[in-house]
């Protein structure tokens, strides 16, 4: 600092001279120091200065900030005990916190090393116990290559810590220009890093930050890869959203950026820059550390400068220390391969890199074998297959996979647009980025349920609060919100964000129209789940419009608008012709060579739906088995939401072909994974436990089956169900209720399911509506409420004429209600013509003989038979019911036909065969249902005529 | 130290009336203060370092529920960004010292493109704080529009009205101190 007389000589006279320009300025200096060069030169220094037009004091974009943060940060670390190790140095600031030398702190022996200290707050109990883990399989890396890691622990204000071997050495690109290594000796030690990686990989660690400060040449010239601080398990991609985003974006690969999964791939580009360095001496995108965020950002996302390229570019004195005469003999080194070599390292699509690190090596040692370089062979699609078979394990978790989608949409809109290169709105961007980021706490990100809703909702309230975002920058991201609602079944939510973001939008661009098209038909999705059909189907078709428009060429695009469609499309088309549309378009999958898995399943789920809708039996077995092996077949996890319909129909199919366990079983077993994995959303659970609640009805367990329909109902989020399923699903709870023997609860219930259908405006001859009409009459007839029965199933049974015809299943099935009120109207001759007209039609339906309907029909045909009069046939025709049941697990209609066959038995006067039966019937049937269920008030009195009553405990409730 | 919201104020009017002692005191617990958030933006913010924030977090604690007058706003914005100075250097110096101590060249694990070896932040707070009390003897105006520039974080608009000055003469004077700060920093 210069003495205080010239400090304010210097300032006069740079006061005087510095608004004027050129040569006034020059001699007005001159004159002003008057020979004084030390002044001169020092305001010459300031006038430099002052004409360097960035600031850095600003407060927003300075440096100063920066090493404002960097005086106060670290100072106080300074001989603080961490673990075992005592700070006694600052060595320098990370991307994600300091590091500091340490040494031991108990002077067990004398040892330095180096310690990590990583910003990034593990408060819970599971990150603590996690990153432990992780540091134990860390600790076990051992390479000559690769500083090891010898402890880790976490403060005790919750940042993780590491503590590596401390290296003493000289980044590998200062090492290799120090030593003026060759292009062949760059090489060579360019190998020892990869055996480093390799190494790496086979323990399924990626380390994800390679770059040159990471990679240190040691005194005996050993590469020494650093800092695998940050590398995570290939399997355990949930911790790491928010520690990426501290990844040197020189060296981030794209998919670090989209936050797309992070595999072995992403080492390979990190290691396709290096190699570009070191070789050339200049980055591959031309970025350079003062280059502003959103300028590096903007170069990342074109192509990468050939090696060729870069060499011709490069300064002779570049080109000498890689000992080449100049820049065009360097640039024809690389002519032979490497260029190659490279470029297949930096490919955009992490499936085109190398397929590993082995491959790599393999090149570069052909190439310092002269044996030509394998790079540019490779076929593209033989590369991607490689590519999925190392990394079919990267399932990654939802949590992982919404973040991606909320920063990936973001950071591919910046990519995507040239207006994003103006600063404001970048910086919005990226604002809104780190915002989000950083409401996913890695603590929350590690449950995947809380974490996906929290961050839907951050992310949701974020938007709204940025009233002055552009919609350019907004639009996109509400789409993205809307489809992950979607995908956790929310769909008013999703409704209203995909409305907001597909709003106005005119696309101009092929991408643009599919990425929206795509976006569009979520939001058709999303208008049938609340039932808005007329809605659903505009939108399904402005998709389709854009992709004949966009894309008439590509029949994948053709397929998508071919084959999507939704209930709405039913409502208008009917089911005929939606079975038709999404058959033609599966033979049209078919036909394609690799037909996209997510559209051939969403046909098989919708196919197997007209089969389960419109009850047919041996479509809706096949389809929704052939469906399901399709997913297994293209390894589609067994937890996808796609896979939900096809999961759901399989076992509606075994519902009606009356495998009652099976259904069981499966329904409990597609709870059990959806309620582990979390995040499928209550609709769908609520729908797996109504077809639980479904197949415990049937097997008579009504007491349970009211349970799990109860928790149904209770799952099913209002807002987000249409009128069509909550009235359906307190129709189930209603039967169920009658059929205990509530008919109080089951009226009242079945009123309120009327009601919300009526509300709703939905026609009497909707599907879902004489559905909900057939329920209405098995409760009225379970509740002995015989006239409004009859009148009710006239009224139905005229409009299922009407509409479905005689021969559908609806109709065959309310034959069995007509054939009971027929029963309990003791209208015997009704009741025979019915029986005789139900006999065939189900065995027109293809119903085999052992179906349980076939023991029912027998069962009529007793009752009508003792009504009468006629005891032995009813004998015979009830024994014949008796023995069709009892390969099924009915125990409850079991016990109801044996007390049935008492009562004949009676009549018959074999009292002690009665007495047998009735002893074996009623405690199941008091075990099943109300005492004021009227099959069980008359076995009651029956047991009591037979003088049995008395010998059994008494029903318990 | 704990200063109470309402004493805050009380000083600033009473040093406004002549007691001198009443400023030392409100600068002690606009230190204090500052110290405090210093230490708690560390925790929460990653890479830099917003004074102005830090300041304006100290301010609005100082003065809750109460609205001081603009000679006592513009007063204590100023004794902010002096405490915060005094925070900063006082921390470099520390820094400064430890790196001392430790000695020894330093490796690895640092970023090679951040600005890299030692501990740069301290060195260059110290050589602003150089700068700025250079200026104090010279031309004290000068000082304090760089003291509330590099400091406190303020820009041009807001020094001028804490230092009611017109928004010229502060910019001017800027322009002066940062080609100065600039040069020093890079020599």
């Amino acid at each position: 600092m210069s003495s205080p007389s010239d400090l304010s000589r210097a300032l006069h006279v740079f006061e005087q001279v510095v608004e004027l320009t050129g040569t006034a300025r020059d001699a007005l200096l001159d004159e002003l120091c008057a020979g004084d060069t030390t002044l001169k030169t020092k305001v010459q220094a300031m006038l430099a200065a002052d004409a360097c037009s960035d600031d850095p004091f600003d407060a927003h974009d300075g440096h100063w900030h920066e090493t404002l943060a960097a005086a106060m940060d670290g100072s106080a670390w300074i001989g603080r005990v961490l673990g075992a190790w005592k700070i006694i140095a600052v060595t320098g600031r990370g991307g994600m916190g300091n590091v500091y030398e340490v040494e031991r702190a108990d002077g067990a022996y004398a040892q330095r090393a180096a310690l990590k200290l990583i910003r990034a707050a593990a408060d819970s109990v599971s990150v603590r116990s996690r990153f432990l883990r992780e540091r134990q399989i860390l600790a076990q890396l051992r390479h000559k290559n690769i500083a090891a890691l010898l402890d880790g622990g976490i403060t005790d204000d919750g940042d993780p810590y590491f503590v590596m071997e401390y290296v003493e050495g000289v980044p590998v690109d200062c090492w290799c220009d120090d030593h003026q290594l060759n292009v062949r000796e760059r090489i060579a030690l360019f190998l020892q890093i990869l055996d480093a990686v390799s190494h790496a990989h086979r323990n399924l660690l990626v380390h994800r930050d390679l770059k040159t400060s990471n990679l240190l040449v040691d005194t005996t010239g050993q590469i020494k890869l650093l800092d695998f601080g940050i590398a995570k398990q290939l399997h355990d991609q949930q911790l790491t959203a928010i520690a990426d985003r501290a990844v040197t974006l020189g060296f981030a690969s794209p998919e670090q950026l989209k936050d797309a999964p992070i595999t072995t791939a992403t080492d390979i580009w990190q290691l396709g820059i290096l190699l570009h360095l070191l070789l050339t001496g200049l980055h591959p995108f031309n970025i350079s550390p003062d280059m502003s965020l959103a300028t590096q950002l903007q170069q990342l996302t074109g192509e990468p400068e050939s090696l060729i390229k870069s060499a011709s570019r490069t300064t002779a004195s570049e080109a000498a220390l890689r000992g080449a005469s100049s820049p065009a003999a360097l640039a024809k080194i690389f002519h032979n391969g490497l260029a190659a070599v490279v470029a297949t390292c930096l490919r955009h699509d992490p499936a085109m890199r190398y397929a590993s690190v082995d491959a790599l090596t393999a090149d570069l040692r052909a190439w310092l074998d002269n044996l030509p370089v394998l790079a540019a062979n490779t076929p593209k699609s033989e590369r991607a297959r490689l590519w999925f078979r190392r990394n079919r394990m990267l399932t990654a978790s939802l949590a992982a996979i919404t973040v991606a989608l909320i920063v990936g949409t973001a950071v591919s809109l910046w990519q995507a647009r040239e207006a994003i290169r103006e600063g404001a709105r970048a910086r919005e961007s990226l604002q809104f980025l780190s915002d989000t980021l950083a409401a996913a706490a890695p603590e929350q990100a590690l449950n995947s349920e809380v974490s996906v809703r929290q961050l839907l909702k951050s992310a949701r309230q974020q938007l709204e609060q940025r009233s002055t975002l552009d919609n350019k920058v907004k639009q996109p991201v509400q789409r993205m919100l809307g489809r992950l609602y979607f995908s956790v079944g929310e769909y008013r939510q999703a409704a209203e964000l995909l409305e907001l973001g597909t709003r106005d939008i005119e696309p101009t661009r092929r991408d643009e129209a599919l990425a929206l098209a795509d976006d569009l038909v979520v939001y058709s999705d999303t208008l049938a789940a609340l039932e808005r059909g007329a809605d659903s189907v505009t939108i399904s078709d402005r998709a389709a419009a854009l992709r004949r428009h966009f894309a008439s060429d590509d029949p994948e695009q053709t397929l998508r608008a071919l084959a999507h469609q939704t209930l709405g499309h039913v409502e208008k088309y009917g089911w005929e012709t939606c079975r038709k549309r999404a058959e033609a378009a599966l033979a049209y999958a078919m036909r394609m060579p690799n037909p996209p898995p997510d559209v051939v399943l969403r046909l098989y789920s919708d196919l197997s739906s007209v089969a389960n809708f419109t009850n047919d039996r041996d479509r809706l077995r096949q389809l929704s088995e052939q469906g399901l092996m399709f997913a297994d077949q293209h390894h589609v996890a067994l937890e996808s939401p796609s896979r939900f319909t096809l999961l759901r129909n399989r076992i509606e199919g075994l519902l009606l072909d009356g495998h009652l366990l099976e259904a069981e079983t499966l329904s409990r077993d597609a709870i059990a994974m959806a309620e582990k994995t979390g995040g499928v959303g209550s609709t769908r659970l609520s729908v797996l436990y109504s077809t639980l609640g479904t197949s415990l009805h049937h097997q008579g367990r009504y007491r349970e089956a009211q349970t799990i329909f109860e928790h149904a109902f209770e799952l099913m989020p209002r807002t987000d169900t249409g009128p069509r399923n909550m009235a359906l699903a307190q129709g189930n709870l209603a039967l169920v209720h009658a059929d205990a023997g509530d008919s109080t609860a089951a009226l009242r219930l079945m009123a309120r399911a009327s009601e919300e259908m009526n509300a709703a405006g939905i026609k009497p001859e909707d599907p879902f509506n004489i559905e909900l009409q057939s329920t209405y009459i098995h409760v009225l007839l379970a509740s002995r409420h015989l006239a409004q029965a009859t009148a009710q199933l006239d009224q139905t049974l005229a409009l299922i004429r009407k509409t479905m015809g005689e021969g559908s299943d609806e109709y065959a099935r309310l034959l069995g209600a007509a054939m009971e009120a027929a029963r309990q109207s003791r209208n015997v001759t009704r009741g025979e013509q019915l029986l005789t007209e139900a006999r065939a039609r189900a065995t027109q339906h293809g119903i085999p003989e052992t179906h349980l309907r076939f023991a029912q029909f027998l069962r009529y045909e007793a009752s009508f038979a003792l009504l009468r009069g006629d005891l032995q046939a009813a004998e015979r025709a009830q024994r014949e019911a008796l023995q069709k049941m009892q390969s099924d697990n009915n125990t409850f209609t079991i016990a109801l036909a044996r007390a049935e066959l008492a009562r004949i038995l009676k009549d018959r006067g074999n009292r002690s065969e009665a007495r047998t039966l009735i002893e074996q019937a009623l405690p199941v049937l008091r075990q099943s249902v109300l005492p004021q269920q009227p099959d069980l008030m008359s076995a009651e009195v029956l047991a009591g005529e037979l003088g049995v009553s008395n010998t059994l405990p008494k029903s318990q409730t | 130290m704990q200063a109470s919201a309402a004493s805050v104020t009380q000083l600033l009017a009473r040093a406004r009336a002549g007691d001198a002692r009443a400023l030392d005191e409100a600068y002690a617990a606009v230190y204090q203060e500052l110290k405090q958030a210093a230490r708690r933006q560390l925790r929460r913010e990653r890479s830099s370092y917003e004074t102005t924030v830090l300041v304006h977090e100290a301010y609005l604690r100082l003065t809750a529920g109460e609205q001081p007058s603009v000679n006592d706003r513009n007063h204590l914005l100023a004794i902010s960004a002096r405490a915060m100075r005094q925070v900063l250097v006082d921390n470099a110096r520390h820094v400064s010292a430890n790196k001392r101590d430790g000695g020894g060249p330093t490796l690895s694990l640092v970023d090679h493109d951040a600005d890299a070896v030692g501990v740069p932040g301290a060195v260059d707070v110290l050589i602003v704080e150089d700068v700025i009390s250079a200026l104090q003897n010279i031309d004290p105006r000068l000082a304090q529009v760089a003291e509330l520039r590099c400091f406190g974080g303020y820009d041009i608009a807001e020094i001028a009205q804490i230092m009611t000055l017109p928004d010229y003469t502060v910019r001017r004077d800027w322009r002066k101190a940062r080609a100065l700060l600039m040069t020093e920093l890079n020599t």
